[in-house]
């Protein structure tokens, strides 16, 4: 549990700076190295990076958002069929979640389990 | 088993993230789902914080000095900067800051690149846009401006201002309208300025009905076409008033009179072409101004709103310029350098259109197959052929598409099963300018810095097109207005019809003198004022045509008339006037009509609401779109005939709606109220009743604002950014100009005086951007008919102006 709060702390700081200075598919190649680096089984992998990302794209987004007054959010929701900013920051956390994780979850793959 | 597990996780995690870089993924409308869901990247980072605004300061070599700007509580940013060029790089850069996709959008839309950014769908588009030859028009103007050094520098400091926003602009904050499209911004040019001059000439300077024209005139023939299509509307009431006398000659040789052949040649053969798209018959403006003598502050007052497609981001961006030379207030065009409409402390001018018909057709005579050369006067002449390539989104050779140049211009219809109906057009926007002291960017310079008629006079000699009322007001107590601009010098009727192109007198002889232009100084009434109608009575020495307002004009005439110790709520009040004389006239006719039909008057609400209107097009009113339901009822039940035409050719003019009611009045009898789908013989009155009798039918009362759906739509018609059923009234034919997706772009009054009482109001905001709070700031308030007070400060630090914040621009230490 402890090691995959590590790694989830870890997307979320590392990642932020790497966020702010590559494109967006830097996420899964910097948690796959993340995943190298922490040695922990798969399924932990997996978690942390799912938690590290969820969190640094969902909550970025919802101060973005909150800051925005959910101006933007309300009309890119309707250009999405009627999606309110609370599902579109859901879903922003569920892309950063799905591509943390897997590359984590491929990072820790690639070195051999005690 | 492992390296089997890592080589999976790595294929899907490597197929998933290149899954979701990809634009438009399988066809889909969608963007690259990673790249716009990043918060760090994507829609997110076109948010603004609310109410959190704090100073800036900038740093750019290329400033002579120190440029201050302050932002407004609505956004609008005023420049005080030492040196013209520094206002105007400064003006660049905070147009391109707030409206960057839509000046590179408005660009591609004219020169016919947008399948390079959406793909097929805008094709057809563009090809229509190449072959109207915008791009040609834009560098023909830019050709005649480059040799006009004052002008030149105004539009380099304007680019470069614009392009240092570029430089400095990170991927993560394009507007996202380029997220969503998927594509980037690329610099700003002088070209791409002179293509903005030319896309106001599209939507003010192209309507023409030439083919319609053409191809009714021969099916109904020359008699029968006049009655339907009279030129003169006998009721209008000119811009000009007929107390000014016309004490020139006109040109020798110029005399339309001398060249006139005895009628107009009727063409042999239909037409097969579908019309290129035309800016709507509903485009129009409203201006005037009034003198002291009829103001209660003994001021005078100038009122303008130019009515056009209403869009977010807004056509129009509110400013202030403030140089040691100039200070000047009101919006300009976002690619255009300086102030289009506005005021200063001493004088104020508006612009209309003038509805002068520019665009004529004629009719190729090949001399080969090929088409490469043409007869013209007995000769033969090649054709410039120009290959127009178009890139495509999703396509890997760009389409291409030859488009062949004659005297005329570019051919624009061609048709391979009827070659001998290709048509060149002629367009007053394609020609070189000619060699003037200064051009139209001048023109504005020159009345952003006016301060007396002298000044307002000298800048109107630089204004080619597309021709405009220009109104104009002074401190010091003058009115005018000028019918201003390049206009052809025409026999009668020509410019109606096509023409044969093979015969060089087809062609225009030359243009109207400046001097013989129509122009009112300090009428004895008090005031002038135009709303699209025709320019001048009858007696005017030079033949013109065209299409022009019916209504407005004579209401707003008739209005100023009767006005005395006019306020600037007066003026207000009049820019939202919702009365028209359509319907003042057409119910009255309607119902006379109504009880001479056989049958006995039914008793309806709908009647009895029409009959007790006020003719005003209020948002609430029901009796309006009743009206409108009845009138266009019985409209296409006594033009049936030409609705049946438009099954033989494609295009079909149909009579203007104003000479409909003439003729219900004038001639009831005729057999154009006969309807076709009965035996019986009708008339006026009883296609009245068979009108009434089918709207009453399915009748079921409707708020006008329901009926008319006020609505602005994006620019690039992504609906989510649309403002919708907005809560106002207004008809075409009313002062108040609101109809559906149109109406008045920008609403201003100004009342001259020590200092210049003005204010205005949009339907938009600053920003582009939809993530702003001033992106529709002023939506709510101009469908209401609320105003702001535009402040033109004295300097910096004056306090009538609130800030919201600062920014200081720096010349680089």
């Amino acid at each position: 549990m402890k090691r995959i709060i590590s790694l989830a702390l870890a997307v979320f700081l590392g990642g932020a700076v790497v966020q702010s200075l590559l494109p967006w598919w830097s996420l899964p190649v910097f948690a796959a190295l993340l995943g190298l680096w922490f040695k922990v089984g798969p399924m932990r992998a997996l978690l942390g990076g799912l938690l590290g990302g969820a969190l640094l794209w969902g909550g970025y987004a919802a101060v973005l958002n909150t800051q925005n007054d959910g101006l933007l959010s309300e009309r890119i929701g309707l250009l999405l069929g009627g999606a309110s900013g609370l599902v579109l920051i859901l879903l922003t956390a569920f892309i950063g979640g799905l591509f943390a994780g897997l590359g984590a979850l491929t990072g820790s793959l690639a070195v051999r389990q005690q | 088993m492992q390296l089997l597990r890592f080589f999976l996780a790595l294929a899907a995690t490597a197929a998933l993230t290149i899954l979701a870089s990809w634009h438009q993924p399988f066809g889909s409308p969608l963007p690259a789902v990673g790249t716009f869901f990043s918060p760090f990247g994507g829609f997110w980072q076109n948010t603004v914080q609310v109410g959190k605004y704090s100073n800036e300061e900038l740093y750019f070599p290329e400033l002579e000095g120190e440029v201050q700007v302050v932002i407004d509580q609505r956004g609008v940013p005023h420049i005080f900067a030492p040196s013209l060029a520094d206002a105007l790089y400064v003006q660049g850069y905070i147009e391109a800051r707030d409206r960057l996709w839509q000046m590179d959008i408005s660009n591609r839309a004219t020169i016919g690149r947008l399948s390079e950014v959406l793909g097929e769908r805008t094709l057809q588009r563009d090809k229509e846009q190449r072959r109207k030859g915008l791009l040609w028009a834009a560098e023909n103007a830019l050709e005649a401006w480059e040799k006009q050094p004052e002008e030149m520098a105004m539009i380099n400091a304007y680019c470069a201002g614009a392009n240092a926003f570029l430089e400095q602009l990170s991927p993560a904050k394009y507007p996202i309208e380029f997220k969503l499209l998927g594509y980037e911004p690329e610099p700003w040019t002088p070209l791409k300025t002179a293509a903005f001059f030319q896309s106001m000439a599209q939507s003010l300077n192209f309507r023409h009905d030439d083919l319609a024209a053409t191809n009714t005139r021969q099916l109904l023939g020359d008699s029968l076409f006049q009655l339907l299509y009279p030129e003169h509307d006998p009721a209008q009431s000119p811009i000009i008033p007929q107390s000014v006398r016309w004490d020139f000659q006109p040109a020798a040789g110029d005399s339309v009179q001398a060249r006139a052949p005895a009628s107009e040649p009727m063409m042999s053969g239909l037409l097969p072409h579908r019309s290129v798209r035309q800016p709507s018959p509903f485009i129009g403006s409203n201006n005037w101004a009034v003198a002291g003598s009829k103001t209660a502050s003994g001021q005078p007052i100038l009122c303008n709103d130019p009515h056009l497609p209403l869009s977010l981001p807004s056509i129009w961006y509110e400013l202030q310029l403030h140089t040691p030379e100039l200070n000047a207030y009101g919006v300009s065009f976002p690619g255009i350098p300086g102030i289009i409409i506005g005021f200063n402390k001493e004088v104020a001018w508006g612009v209309t259109n003038v509805g002068h018909d520019v665009v004529d057709w004629y009719r190729m005579d090949w001399a080969n197959p090929e088409k490469t050369a043409y007869r013209f006067g007995g000769q033969e002449k090649p054709v410039r052929e120009v290959v127009e390539v178009i890139q495509v989104r999703g396509r890997a050779e760009p389409v291409r598409d030859t488009v062949r140049y004659t005297e005329w211009g570019p051919v624009v219809y061609e048709d391979p099963e009827h070659p001998g109906a290709d048509l060149a057009m002629h367009w007053l926007a394609h020609e070189l300018p000619e060699d003037r002291p200064f051009f139209e960017l001048g023109a504005f310079y020159r009345l952003m810095k006016a301060d007396s008629l002298g000044d307002y006079k000298e800048a109107l000699q630089g204004w080619a097109g597309p021709a405009q009322n220009f109104a104009f007001a002074s401190r010091q107590g003058d009115i005018a207005l000028t019918v201003n601009g390049k206009l052809p010098v025409k026999s009668p009727q020509q410019g109606r019809f096509v023409r044969d192109g093979a015969d060089p007198v087809a062609g225009w002889d030359g243009y109207i003198p400046y001097a013989h232009l129509p122009r009112v100084i300090n009428p004895e009434r008090g005031f002038v004022a135009s709303a699209n109608q025709r320019s001048t009575a009858a007696d005017y020495p030079y033949y013109y045509n065209g299409k022009f307002d019916h209504y407005r004009g004579r209401y707003l005439n008739r209005r100023l008339d009767s006005l005395q110790q006019i306020t600037v709520e007066d003026m207000k009040a009049l820019q939202l006037d919702n009365y028209s004389i359509k319907a003042e006239e057409g119910v009255p006719l309607l119902f006379a009509l109504l009880e001479q039909s056989a049958a006995s008057v039914p008793k309806h609400e709908a009647l009895e609401l029409l009959r007790s209107w006020d003719y005003r097009f209020e948002a609430d009113a029901e009796a309006p779109a009743f009206f409108e339901r009845w009138w266009a009822a019985a409209y296409r039940l006594s033009f049936d005939e030409l609705y049946a035409l438009q099954e033989k050719t494609n295009e079909v003019l149909m009579p203007e709606s104003w000479r409909f009611f003439d003729m219900l009045e004038e001639v009831p009898q005729h057999s154009v109220f006969d309807y076709q789908g009965t035996p019986a013989r009708e008339q006026a009155s009883d296609i009245v009743r068979m009108a009434l009798d089918s709207v009453l039918q399915n009748y079921e009362p409707e708020a006008w604002q329901d009926y008319m759906d006020p609505f602005i739509r994006h620019l690039g018609r992504i609906d989510a950014f649309n403002r919708a059923d907005l809560p106002t009234g207004g008809y075409h034919d009313a002062l108040n100009a609101v109809d559906g997706g149109k109406g008045p772009s920008w609403r201003m009054v100004v009342e001259l005086g020590e200092q210049p009482k003005a204010y205005g109001v949009y339907p938009g905001g600053a920003s582009g951007n939809p993530g702003s709070p001033f992106y529709d700031i002023m939506v709510d308030d101009w469908a209401a008919g609320r105003y702001h007070p535009l402040h033109l400060m004295e300097d910096g630090s004056d306090t009538t102006v609130e800030p919201l914040y600062q920014m200081t621009f720096k010349p680089a230490e």
